[in-house]
């Protein structure tokens, strides 16, 4: 019997010989679950109790249990329950969300699972729980400011049900996590908004101080972030290269499942969306070779990623009725990337989206 | 040898309105008042003494806590001249001769003079168009260089300053806020606000049912810093104080160690009546604190309390009235907030048409987390 050369074992020290890398330190290894959703690994290591391995080395991503063996690229991840709070309204500081996160057993209709393919565009070395909570908390309020989820004043039983269910929605499409918990709170023994606008205010004041406009509109109505969230860092804006990867790796998930939508049927419709998911096949080929001097559109990409994960996710609860309006959704975030991409030049604002 | 306070502008039509501000015991008056000793239109002369009371109260929004001989006085500010009703860079005059009477600003040996208007006076932030300037600036020149008199000129910043040279006796400060009135750098921080405006229904004959409105402004303080008093503007007098036992009721029911702001509570300049106003000013306060959440559109509420800190809200009447003028008057977005008691008594498929409008209502026994 000839050793089995293509074992994992085997791959993984000759990974880890080349690397140089070192396995993760019992310290690194008891943030897991802790202060730590998500460790990439430097050198082969074995899936610790309580935790699991994602091997994105395989197309899709090979989730493994307790006791395996991992590769070196691979990541461990601790599934939870993670006990975070996040600020939903970008407007209100001293109303929380307690919400208990958990990664759940993986759903065998998705192709890939969410998170796999979070961790194979937007992993990083280390993935700590008060960065990824700051992360949803982005996404949250984004929604909330697009009147996605709805929080309203004096919310009702039955419209805090609708809010829970749309933010629960929405964090399992685009991240693949699943909440177990969510309770609001009052924060306002701990937190005063008052002091959330003197920050917002110093950090004006030394702008207007370092720049020379002579007129700032000092007045701060609604429009203002804040964001409560426990580390600095929100979302960092990346590069052009590294959202064109996003877009690449991403857009084949999302095109799936706008595919899989219930259209209805009608032939008008349909001859359009093949039209539409044409376009979005020669976006595929566009971001997968990029040209040398790729337009720098950084900030566009990302902003219409989140959107489109975002518009899944309400599009997977509309009922058949509403899907062309979702159509016409898809269209707009199409005719973005496009524009970004410099593949189109942009069309004047239809009533896209609306629905009369 | 000091001066009374006093505070002049240059009208458009080229005369010198002189604003003189002193004290009085208060004795249940309002605030400040205004009187104006030139005759003329009665409509203007209103438009004007309302646009002055108002402006003055909003811009004591600039003083952090309450200083001066604030206490038990009123304000009285005479005008020499009215001024036409599209006017308004007399208003820093006026703001500024207030300051001088309760003592926040020094009155020296020096004529004071301003010119300026602001978009918002809570936000403490202050405007002029520079033909204004100009003009003012002009007219200083001629009236205070021959004998050269001491002169102070506060004039709200336009584009960089490109002024008349001022003489050395001339002492011309350009502002941005109100803050830099007691601190003249530039760098002197500017305090920011955070206001929201509810809207309540107004039913009285018929005719003249509307959607009126009260405006919460709320400026942050540092810890430590003890509150001024509320500043609470409404139509009459009288119901100030209604309001502020409100305010004071709402907001013990909400367990804060401590108050971090002060407030200009500003409600339109028709009155009110009874007291199905107080819902959308506790709940403008609230979301102007963020603490509650704000409505898409416009947050529309009817209700009251007999006990405010136990946030229970009670009934209110006119049901057939305000629910006409709601269905008449809601936009797409708005929230309706109204009592629970309300529930048995709404006409029929109330609620579907306003949905249908993309609006949403809300019956409400008790005020909870938001």
């Amino acid at each position: 019997m000839w050793p089995r050369f293509a074992s994992a074992r085997n791959l993984s020290s000759r990974t880890a010989s080349k690397a140089g890398g070192l396995a993760p330190d019992a310290a690194a290894l008891a943030a897991l679950g802790q202060n730590r959703i998500a460790l990439k690994l430097h050198a082969a290591c074995t899936v610790p109790p309580d935790c699991l391995g994602i091997n994105l080395a395989q197309q899709p991503a090979q989730r493994l249990a307790a006791g395996a063996t991992l590769a070196a690229g691979a990541y461990l991840v601790h599934p939870g329950p993670y006990a975070l709070r996040l600020q939903p309204h970008p407007e209100v500081a001293e109303i929380v969300l307690a919400l208990k996160l958990v990664l759940d057993q993986p759903d065998p209709r998705l192709p890939e699972q969410r998170f796999d393919l979070f961790l194979r565009t937007e992993g990083t070395d280390q993935i700590e729980a008060a960065q990824f909570c700051a992360q949803l908390q982005t996404c949250v309020q984004q929604a909330v400011q697009d009147q996605q989820l709805s929080l309203q004043t004096c919310a009702s039983a039955k419209e805090w049900q609708q809010f829970r269910a749309g933010l629960e929605k929405l964090l399992y499409v685009r991240f693949g996590w699943s909440v177990e918990a969510c309770l609001p709170q009052d924060i306002g023994t701990q937190l005063d908004a008052a002091d959330v606008l003197l920050a917002q205010t110093a950090q004006l004041d030394s702008l207007e101080a370092s720049a020379t406009p002579p007129q700032v509109r000092a007045d701060n109505t609604a429009n203002q972030a804040a964001t409560q969230a426990p580390t600095e860092a929100s979302v960092k804006p990346a590069n052009t290269r590294a959202l064109m990867r996003r877009l690449f790796l991403e857009l084949p998930a999302l095109v799936q499942a706008w595919r899989q939508l219930p259209w209805p049927i009608d032939s008008a419709l349909f001859a359009q969306r093949q039209l539409l998911f044409h376009r979005l096949d020669m976006i595929s080929a566009e971001v997968a070779t990029p040209a040398a001097n790729a337009p720098d559109c950084g900030p566009a990409l990302q902003q219409t990623l989140e959107l489109a994960w975002a518009r899944l996710a309400q599009m997977q609860c509309l009922p058949a009725a509403k899907l062309p309006q979702a159509q016409t959704e898809i269209n707009t975030i199409c005719q973005q990337w496009e524009v970004a991409l410099r593949l189109k030049t942009p069309i004047p604002p239809t009533e896209a989206g609306r629905h009369d | 040898m000091t001066k009374p306070a006093q505070c002049q502008t240059l009208l458009q039509d080229g005369r010198m309105l002189c604003i003189d501000a002193s004290l009085r015991p208060a004795n249940e008056r309002a605030p400040v008042k205004c009187q104006i000793k030139a005759t003329g239109n009665p409509g203007q002369q209103q438009n004007v003494t309302q646009k002055l009371v108002r402006a003055v109260q909003l811009a004591r929004l600039s003083e952090a806590s309450d200083t001066g001989s604030r206490q038990g006085k009123q304000v009285l500010l005479e005008l020499n001249l009215l001024p036409q009703d599209t006017e308004q860079h007399w208003q820093l005059a006026a703001v500024i001769a207030d300051k001088l009477a309760r003592g926040v600003l020094q009155q020296t040996n020096a004529t004071i003079y301003a010119c300026g208007f602001s978009p918002a006076w809570a936000s403490a932030q202050v405007e002029s168009e520079p033909a204004m300037v100009q003009a003012l600036l002009q007219a200083i020149q001629k009236e205070n260089s021959n004998p050269p008199q001491p002169v102070i000129a506060y004039l709200g910043q336009a584009a960089t300053a490109s002024a008349a040279t001022p003489s050395a006796q001339h002492n011309i400060h350009y502002i941005r806020h109100l803050g830099q009135l007691e601190h003249p750098a530039a760098s002197a921080p500017v305090h920011r606000t955070r206001h929201y405006r509810a809207w309540f229904p107004l039913v009285g004959a018929g005719e003249n049912d509307s959607l009126s409105w009260v405006e919460a402004n709320q400026r942050a303080l540092p810890e430590g810093v003890v509150p001024g008093e509320d500043i609470i503007l409404t139509a009459n007098a009288s119901q100030q104080l209604a309001a502020r036992e409100v305010l004071q009721a709402a907001r013990a029911g909400e367990n804060k160690p401590a108050m971090r702001w002060r407030s200009a509570i500003e409600f339109a300049p028709t009155p009110f009546i009874g007291d199905s106003w107080q819902l959308a000013m506790v709940l403008a306060d609230r979301i102007s604190r963020g603490r509650a959440f704000p409505a898409n559109n416009r947050l529309i509420a009817s209700g009251r309390s007999s006990n405010w800190q136990s946030g229970e809200i009670e009934t209110v009447e006119g049901i057939e009235a305000k629910c006409r003028l709601l269905l008449h008057q809601t936009q797409a977005g708005d929230r309706i907030v109204l009592p629970a008691a309300w529930q048995t008594q709404l006409p029929a498929k109330f609620i579907a048409q306003i949905e249908e409008k993309e609006a949403s209502c809300v019956l409400v026994q008790r005020l909870g987390l938001w």
